[in-house]
């Protein structure tokens, strides 16, 4: 014991000394016989532990008896006591309990003069303690009254043992402040090109890609250095590092000057291959993450490791087919869509997991459609491929297939017949495509919104015009989603005018009365839709319906009138058009144009008016994905005389003051009527249960030869891989192809020049590839920087200081300047308590500046003895030094530490 | 710089968090669910890394216990996994062989090594030894404390 005494440091024992003082000598007997009755029966943190792992069928029960305890024992006033509390506490707190109740036991326990103890404290303080903790005041005096403290070794928790390298802080500063540091640009410069010590490598190199936009000289400097490293480092982490900084730095720089590093890129591209055909799955997936970002400026050097990304979507993990998909919107050419969109089809159909499912169907679409589907020659082939992810079960993405149905069949005229042809089958086989689970019909109902339309709209397509009203005639509104059957209902119109027309031209009154009874006795029914909207449609149609069979009755045709109100041609609308409306001179929509309006007129609005309002209202859904405005349902039914033309027309033709008397009586109308609901409707709730007895008839006639064939398989519908063989059995397909591969140099010159692209191959479409429509007087160019900036690495948004700011003479940074002490401590370094002296203020003496030591930027490097260069490559994760530390831990770790936190001097 | 670090056992318990960033309680807990069904889904072919909202996961699984890190969009993926080694042969060197329930019943030394290792999210000390030793000094003070309380308890202090 006395042993033991003499090993203690001198100051400890004066501590305990003065302790004592305050006791006399009973007074501390009875204590400690107390608290060592305490000790026996507290249970420490291993008796919490095991009770835990003990009683696992009531955990909860028995924390809480535990939790009791300790607010017991935290009663007490034995620090010891307070401190095991404390430190089951933590444990706890680990667990997930809430001890925010014990702040202050925490801060009392670091108050303690016991280091033991106050270990403990500052523990638990630094886990539980946020923001709202009360004793945040008290606990940062603490720190401070332990910072300051004459007892070193409270100084010492106080930091927590402060090591930190100045190349780490400068480093961190520099992130949040780039400009400020770049003085320190040619010290960090000769450290990069000199040092080997990985740890500090990457914070250096990590630095120069923040100072790169700042200063694009730097960029070239730094090039060739970080060239060496990448040719000449075996530690991935730093590869991958430099990689990353060179495609930063080219970004930077290739946005300022045009300079050719080619050669740069290729050395990246080569490495990142390597890279992406390692074995180890973690550098595969930073591989691609990296290609990724070159692609977005290099696309070209890119696309020569087509082969190793299109490999990756076969692996096993699901993050490393998700980065490679990223990638293969760049791989993508009018030769090779057909083979990777085949690729990615049978991915669909093995994917395992929705979410892989659904990202692998949003990247088919967005690479199809890319640009206006500027990579698509053949159409029929989309098509088919559009209705093949209808089938994919569960996917969420129907309406976006609805869309790419519905905007090719727009776009490509001389596609319609066959869409139209493929559509008419869905819309037959709805009721076959509805009776899968919920999840796939809502899906495939979606799909059927486009087919619906596309069958009205292009009407002059379809082959059996009767059959294709009579199936659609037939949705249920209790199957149907209720935005859909509005589009039907429209449609059924445009079918019913195209029927008349022609019976009528034919003088067929016959016909014309089936028409009219079928449709009479088939609205009603849809009539009675949840749907507003649909209702709506439905009543209207019934209602003309009802004037029509009056002229009917009469024998007078009718039929031209009616066909007249589903005229016209609908052309893409952009996206951007709406905003792209030139503001009318002289409009102020703050004005008010009438008296100003008084609060209570409205609440006397009645039904009629309402339901008007209420149409006026609506965006007609079947719109609403369609990539232009939205159009007004009513505006189309309300005035017939303007047939159909697109709304910007119409919008046009409004004086502004009507405009905006519109728009106040919709502001107004919306403010008084308690039925508004913003934004979308609710879709009305489907019964599942009385929906099966329908169901079963209807089956009951077409499943009976169904039932072997796969549920979604509708005969008729010719899919991809039918359509494959269909096309595969065919001459003129292959002679097309070749006749594709001629043409293909020629139409990437002059991409953009539609009449080389017609005589690109027999199958290929006139296209619609334009953005959309605009409105007169619109520059399709105005404000669209945004979209350039979003290339950038948030690295770079992160550096968006204010540049143009000189720096305030507290934030110049002045090279760095060796300080000597001018009272040398004799005390070794190394020795364990030494270190934490040198915190302590008293054994300081006062610092003196010197000249600065290092040279100019890119002074050559001075040579270093061959025993540096040694040390130097035992940088961090290499085995070798692992090695070393064992045969010689003292020392290698202390070269290696003052290497790596001090710097190399 | 990194915002949190964890170790998760794989029955889910959670051995030790360290967070470098300030998240209220709620959040805390919801980010240690997320991560670890985002763990326990991944199998031992993937890759380690994962993105979960503005942050990148990188975990390493050593026998029964899960580390892992979350670091930001600019940081290096493979120099975390290397801290994580580190750590992990820290551990190992200090309680010599290291496994779970060193960690369980001394979590306390755990959060000190860590406390060594790194500070508000970056590594401070990159040498396993001098963490060793700063550490072992530390339980050196607190041995002669213990000695100390026995003779105050007997009244000799």
């Amino acid at each position: 014991m006395s042993q033991q005494q003499q090993q203690r440091p001198p100051h400890v024992r004066i501590f305990d000394a003065s302790q004592v003082i305050f006791y006399t000598f009973e007074e501390m007997a009875l204590k400690n016989i107390r608290s060592n009755l305490d000790r026996l029966f507290d249970k420490s943190l291993t008796d919490l532990i095991r009770g835990i792992r003990n009683n696992k069928d009531n955990e909860a029960r028995y924390i809480a008896s535990c939790i009791e305890e300790i607010k017991m024992e935290l009663k007490q006033e034995s620090t010891f006591v307070k401190a095991n509390a404390i430190e089951k506490l933590a444990y706890l707190q680990m667990l997930g309990y809430d001890i925010s109740w014990a702040s202050f036991n925490i801060i009392e326990v670091m108050a303690s003069t016991k280091y033991t103890e106050k270990r403990i404290g500052y523990l638990a303080a630094a886990q539980s303690f946020h923001d709202d903790t009360e004793v945040l005041m008290l606990t940062t005096q603490m720190i401070r009254k332990d910072i300051n403290s004459p007892n070193m070794y409270d100084s010492g928790v106080a930091l927590g043992g402060v090591q930190s390298a100045a190349v780490n802080v400068i480093c961190e500063l520099a992130r949040k402040n780039p400009k400020n540091y770049l003085t320190l640009a040619p010290v960090f410069f000769k450290l990069m090109t000199t040092s080997s010590n990985n740890w500090m490598l990457i914070k250096i190199i990590k630095l120069f890609g923040a100072l790169v936009p700042l200063e694009p000289r730097l960029g070239k400097k730094l090039l060739e250095p970080l060239t060496n490293l990448i040719n000449s480092t075996s530690a991935m982490s730093l590869l991958y590092e430099c990689i990353n900084t060179v495609i930063a730095v080219l970004i930077s720089t290739s946005a300022g000057t045009p300079g050719d590093h080619t050669t740069s890129i290729q050395l990246c591209v080569q490495k990142l291959g390597l890279l992406i055909e390692d074995s180890d799955q973690n550098l595969k997936y930073l591989g691609l993450l990296a290609m990724g970002k070159i692609l977005q400026t290099h696309p070209k050097a890119v696309q020569a490791h087509k082969d190793i990304v299109l490999r990756c979507l076969d692996d096993r993990d699901e993050s490393i087919r998700i980065r490679s998909l990223d990638l293969l919107y760049g791989m993508v050419s009018k030769k090779n869509i057909m083979e990777i969109v085949k690729k990615l089809m049978e991915h669909v159909e093995h994917a395992e997991g929705s979410h892989y499912r659904d990202e692998l169907l949003s990247r088919i679409i967005s690479i199809c459609s890319y640009n206006n589907y500027q990579y698509i020659t053949n159409f029929e082939w989309y098509i088919s491929v559009l209705v093949e992810l209808t089938k994919v079960e569960g996917t969420k993405h129907g309406a976006k297939i609805a869309e790419q149905i519905q905007d090719v069949t727009v776009r490509v005229q001389s596609i319609r017949h066959f869409s139209v042809s493929q559509m008419a089958l869905l819309v037959e086989n709805a009721n076959l495509l509805l009776s899968g689970s919920a999840q796939q019909r809502s899906n495939i109902s979606e799909v059927l919104l486009a087919a619906a339309w596309i069958c009205g709209e292009y009407w002059e397509h379809v082959r059996d015009l009767d059959g294709v009203l009579a199936a659609m005639l037939k949705a249920k509104p209790s199957l149907m989603p209720g935005h859909i059957l509005s589009v039907y209902v429209q449609n059924i119109g445009k079918l019913y005018a195209a029927l008349l027309g022609k019976a009528e031209a034919e003088d067929d009154w016959d016909a014309v009365e089936s028409l009219d009874n079928l449709m009479m006795s088939k609205l009603p029914e849809l009539e009675l839709a949840e749907h507003l909207e649909a209702q709506e449609r439905a009543c209207t149609l019934a209602a003309m319906l009802r004037v029509l069979e009056q002229y009917h009755s009469r024998k007078e045709k009718v039929g031209a009138e009616v066909c007249q109100l589903y005229e016209g041609e609908l052309n893409p609308v952009a996206g951007k058009a709406q905003r792209k409306v030139p503001l009318p001179e002289g409009l102020d929509l703050d004005v008010w144009i009438g008296e100003e309006w008084q609060e209570s007129a409205s609440e006397s609005s009645d039904e009629d008016e309402a339901e008007k309002t209420f149409g006026q209202m609506r965006v007609r859904s079947e719109f609403a994905n369609f990539g232009g405005p939205p159009r007004y349902e009513s505006d189309e039914e309300a005035e017939p005389a303007h047939q159909k033309k697109p709304k910007k027309k119409a919008s046009t033709e409004l004086t502004p003051a009507e405009l905006e008397k519109r728009k106040l009586q919709r502001e107004r109308e919306i403010q008084s009527n308690p039925y508004y609901v913003k934004g979308t409707a609710t879709q009305p709730k489907r019964p599942t249960e009385f929906q099966m007895a329908p169901k079963a008839e209807e089956n009951g006639t077409t499943s009976a030869h169904l039932n072997i064939q796969s549920p979604l398989e509708i005969p008729g519908v010719v899919g991809l891989s039918r359509y494959m063989e269909q096309q595969d059995a065919t001459l003129t397909w292959k002679k097309a192809k070749k006749e594709k591969k001629k043409t293909t140099k020629k139409g990437k010159k002059k991409r953009h020049d539609t009449t080389s692209d017609e005589d690109e191959a027999a199958v290929v479409h006139q296209v619609n590839r334009h953005d959309g429509e605009m409105p007169e007087n619109a520059k399709s160019t105005d404000d669209e920087a945004e979209e350039k900036t979003n290339g950038l690495t948030d690295e770079f948004k992160a550096l968006d200081v204010n540049l143009d700011e000189p720096l305030r003479p507290d934030e110049i940074v002045r090279g760095p300047q060796a300080y000597i002490r001018q009272t040398v401590s004799h005390r070794p370094l190394m020795h364990p308590y030494a270190i934490d002296e040198a915190y302590s203020m008293e054994y300081q003496g006062p610092l003196q500046p010197r000249p600065p030591t290092t040279g100019p930027l890119l002074k050559k490097p001075a040579v270093e003895t061959e025993e540096e260069k040694e040390e130097d490559r035992k940088g961090c994760g290499g085995k070798a030094q692992e090695k070393e530390e064992g045969k010689n831990p003292w020392s290698d770790g202390h070269k290696r530490r003052t290497g790596c936190a001090r710097g190399h001097k | 710089m990194m915002h949190f670090m964890m170790l998760i056992s794989c029955q889910g318990k959670i051995r030790l968090q360290k967070w470098y960033n300030s998240y209220p309680e709620k959040q805390k807990k919801k980010i240690i669910r997320d991560v670890t069904t985002l763990l326990f889904a991944r199998q031992s072919n993937m890759c380690a890394f994962i993105e979960y909202k503005e942050l990148k996961l990188v975990y390493k699984r050593y026998a029964s216990l899960y580390f892992c890190c979350a670091i930001e969009e600019g940081d290096n993926e493979l120099i975390t996994l290397e801290q994580i080694q580190l750590y992990v042969e820290t551990l190992d060197r200090y309680f010599g062989a290291v496994c779970e329930l060193d960690v369980i019943f001394n979590f306390e030394k755990a959060y000190f090594l860590l406390d060594e290792f790194m500070m508000c999210g970056e590594v401070q000390e990159t040498s396993k030894l001098h963490i060793l030793q700063l550490v072992r000094a530390q339980d050196l003070l607190q041995e002669d404390e213990v000695s100390m309380g026995v003779f105050e308890d007997h009244g000799l202090g």
